[in-house]
């Protein structure tokens, strides 16, 4: 019974009675016990003891006996000796309840229940060859008044001859008293054990009640409600501490919270307001520059140049705002992710499209290779912010590849969907490795900004990576290239319900699974 | 094209634009001044509600450079009056503004024009452009914004594409006359602005194609490259409030999922439909 439960899948109440139960179980079968032995070993003394005596006497009165009739024939000798003998069974009170009288020439039995074979080969060793009163106790025969028996052997030396005389003692008192002895202590055991189950059963509930209760408040707290409160003490023991140290704990914490609360909706307010206030100046500032950038032409040659590089700084300028604004809102957790079925293949191949121009333009290969064997490339997403994820590492590769070849990879497998971007390019230090997803670290501070990087890319991927449940791992080898790879969990494709047969093939023809609802 | 007729169609044009679907100018009249505009590359008076005067002062140095006639307001509270007085071809409505903020003059003036309206936002958050769409704005520009960019969301909201010669679309219990820029169901004139006409146009001119939002985005709003799809969701949601006889269940512009719109079988309509629905 025990066994099958671990003691800690039990619940407290249950542990505590259970083990009580256990030491007072054991206390009783040590007590019952050592009482049962105690009782025992007295019984037995005094019944051995008054045997001795009794033996002893018959023995003296049969030497004597026999030490009278020497006129008289061997045999009638010894019936002389059994009759006086066994005239004990029949006393008042009787110790022995038969006999055996082994004489000279005869053995002599008062009940045949007891043979001289039944007896114990040591005793009649002890008696026969070393002359002295011993006993033994043995089973007694099938059909005897009791389950033991005390058998006393003495020698009885005459000139007349030797005898030996065998007194069997029942041991039924003894056996009867130590039966209700026990029963005695099973009766008293089983009563303190239900006595001591309830007791600890009421009292530990008693204890537990306060502790249960601190319990369900601090549920009750955890599953966000921060206003719940242990009752008000009213004793001033441990419990009412207790409650007390526990309320105010509840209420530091609340206040706390209240304050991150408060915190973190000012900075997502924060952003938000330096996102406002930035941007109206900044249109004013683009569109100025626009305008002066376009009527350069009419601009002595300095003025010229400082328009382009207004024009193109003002780019850079307004891409570094985006990028921190959007940092910004990750870190004030207003970003919310709202998943449409996406494609992955149809998407990278869009991005690999954008970036063509300027993959051209560095002689660097793209290549886009999509793998269905084991099901569509579908992920629940939002498409801008994964077309921003993959253009800035498609991006990233090309700018680090001179005359090479970028590949890149979507597969589905098993519930993920895996997209890789290699590149042939300078590849990355084992020592940057570590920090490329940092914001504004920049693996090689001489490296030509060819492509105008933020140093905001990777970290926004990362985040946005995250943000759909997904991870972004890279593996690099100097002067061999880098390897990006993104993996997304998987969305399983829609089943392909009947479509109004009707409608006929969309003349596009683009979109063989149409599936119209509301 | 003599310059005294441009300037008799800018006026003629300038006040009936907006209001055309809802009071039906003399449909030949009207088609020969489009064309016209058209052809003489007519720009228009644009409407700019916005409190930061340096960005008003450098709209209006773009707008006059690409030929438009800025009109200047500088609160919220004053914009439907200068709506009202200038009569304007477009609206340039920044959302935060002091006084009444653009989402409500977005919804006031929807009550009484179809006027082209975009929207300037400096937010990016989707919530607010989606409430700003749903307000009415028929687009949007998010600041900071390049003339270009800006110049061409205006065009593609005042541009006009006229068919040769009168068309009429009938599909469901609707009719749709291109021309005269009016629609009716059971024979009720329905309100849509220009851009929802167009929307509704597009989708009927072929019915049961599937039109996904990107295409809707290139031929309704003039996208050239990706737009935000959003912008047809919330439209959709719009023309369909007013033509639906259930919004929440629509017959007529049907959501093929993970594709695009398109105007549905009417065998779809006559198999679910209600009953009662032909007795109208």
């Amino acid at each position: 019974m025990l066994g099958r439960f671990a003691p800690s899948r039990l619940d407290l109440r249950a542990r505590v009675v259970l083990f009580t139960s256990l030491i007072v179980v054991a206390s009783l079968l040590l007590l019952g016990t050592a009482l049962h032995a105690l009782l025992a070993k007295s019984l037995f003394t005094q019944q051995l003891d008054q045997a001795n005596a009794e033996v002893e006497r018959l023995r003296d009165q049969a030497a004597a006996t026999l030490n009278g009739s020497a006129d008289i024939s061997t045999t009638q000798a010894r019936q002389r000796v059994f009759d006086q003998l066994s005239s004990g069974t029949s006393a008042p009170k009787p110790g022995f309840t038969a006999i055996i009288l082994v004489g000279p020439e005869n053995t002599q039995r008062s009940d045949d229940r007891f043979t001289l074979e039944s007896i114990p080969p040591q005793l009649i060793n002890a008696v026969f060859t070393r002359s002295e009163i011993a006993y033994v106790y043995m089973d007694a025969p099938p059909g005897s008044e009791s389950r033991r028996t005390l058998v006393v052997g003495a020698p009885i030396r005459s000139p007349q001859g030797d005898y030996e005389a065998y007194f069997f003692y029942p041991m039924r008192f003894q056996e009867q008293t130590l039966g209700m002895l026990t029963n005695f202590l099973v009766i008293v055991g089983v009563g303190l054990l239900a006595a001591v189950v309830i007791m600890t059963a009421i009292s530990i509930g008693r204890v537990l009640k306060p502790i249960q209760r601190a319990r369900d408040v601090a549920e009750a707290i955890a599953s966000g409600n921060l206003t719940a409160r242990l009752p008000e003490a009213t004793t001033q023991d441990d419990f009412g501490r207790l409650a007390e140290s526990f309320n105010r704990m509840t209420e530091a914490l609340a206040q706390k919270i209240g304050e991150l609360e408060n915190v973190s909706s000012l900075q997502a307010r924060f952003v938000s307001d330096v996102s406002h206030e930035l941007r109206t100046p900044l249109a004013t500032v683009r569109m100025a520059a626009d305008y002066i950038h376009a009527a350069r032409s009419g601009l002595p040659p300095d003025a010229q140049r400082a328009a382009v590089l207004l024009e193109r700084e003002l780019e850079r300028f307004e891409n570094l705002l985006e990028d921190l604004l959007e940092i910004s809102r990750f870190d004030a957790g207003v970003i919310a992710l709202d998943p449409v079925e996406v494609d992955l293949a149809a998407l990278l191949d869009e991005v690999v499209d954008a970036l063509d121009a300027i993959a051209h333009g560095r002689r660097v290969r793209v290549t886009l290779h999509v793998d269905r064997s084991q099901g569509p490339p579908l992920v629940a997403a939002d498409p801008r912010r994964l077309d921003r994820v993959f253009s800035n590492l498609v991006k990233n590769a090309i700018e680090h590849t001179h005359d090479g070849h970028v590949k890149v990879g979507v597969a589905r497998r098993g519930t993920d969907v895996i997209v890789s971007v290699e590149d042939e390019g300078e590849g990355i230090p084992a020592e940057d490795l570590p920090h490329i997803f940092e914001r504004f670290y920049r693996a090689d501070v001489h490296r030509a900004r060819t492509l105008g990087g933020t140093g905001l890319g990777l970290a926004i991927a990362l985040e946005n990576v995250n943000l759909h449940k997904g991870s972004v791992t890279v593996t690099s080898e100097v002067a061999r290239g880098s390897a990006f790879t993104v993996v997304l969990p998987a969305m399983e494709p829609p089943g392909k319900p009947a479509t109004d047969d009707d409608a006929g093939p969309a003349p596009s023809g683009s979109e063989p699974e149409v599936v119209v609802g509301g | 094209m003599a310059p005294e007729l441009v300037n008799e169609v800018v006026v003629v044009v300038s006040e009936g634009r907006g209001e055309v679907s809802r009071f039906g100018l003399q449909r030949d009249i009207l088609a020969r001044l489009k064309r016209g505009s058209e052809v003489i590359g007519l720009k228009g008076r644009v409407l700019v509600v916005d409190d930061d005067p340096s960005l008003g002062e450098m709209l209006g140095i773009v707008l006059r450079q690409e030929g438009f006639e800025p009109v200047f307001v500088r609160s919220g509270d004053q914009a439907i009056a200068a709506f009202h007085q200038a009569k304007p071809d477009l609206v340039l409505l920044d959302l935060m503004l002091p006084g009444k903020d653009g989402l409500e003059i977005c919804r006031e003036l929807r009550l009484e024009s179809g006027v082209p309206i975009v929207m300037l936002t400096a937010k990016t958050d989707t919530v607010d452009i989606v409430l700003g769409l749903e307000s009415g704005a028929d687009d949007y520009i998010t600041k900071p914004f390049s003339a270009k960019e800006l110049v061409a969301r205006i065009r593609a909201r005042l541009r006009r594409r006229d068919t040769e010669g009168a068309e009429t679309l009938r599909f469901h219990d609707m009719e749709m006359d291109v021309m005269a820029h009016q629609v009716t169901k059971r024979a009720k004139p329905v309100n849509l602005t220009p851009l929802e006409f167009e929307l509704l146009a597009t989708l009927a001119r072929r019915p049961r194609q599937v039109f996904t939002r990107e295409v809707l985005l290139e031929q309704v709003w003039g996208y050239r490259y990706a737009g935000d799809t959003r912008l047809v969701n919330v439209h959709v949601q719009r023309l369909r409030a007013k033509i639906e006889d259930d919004p929440e269940n629509p017959r007529i512009v049907q959501t093929v999922r993970g594709v695009g719109y398109r105007i549905g079988p009417e065998a779809a309509t006559g198999e679910v439909g209600k009953p009662d629905e032909q007795a109208g």
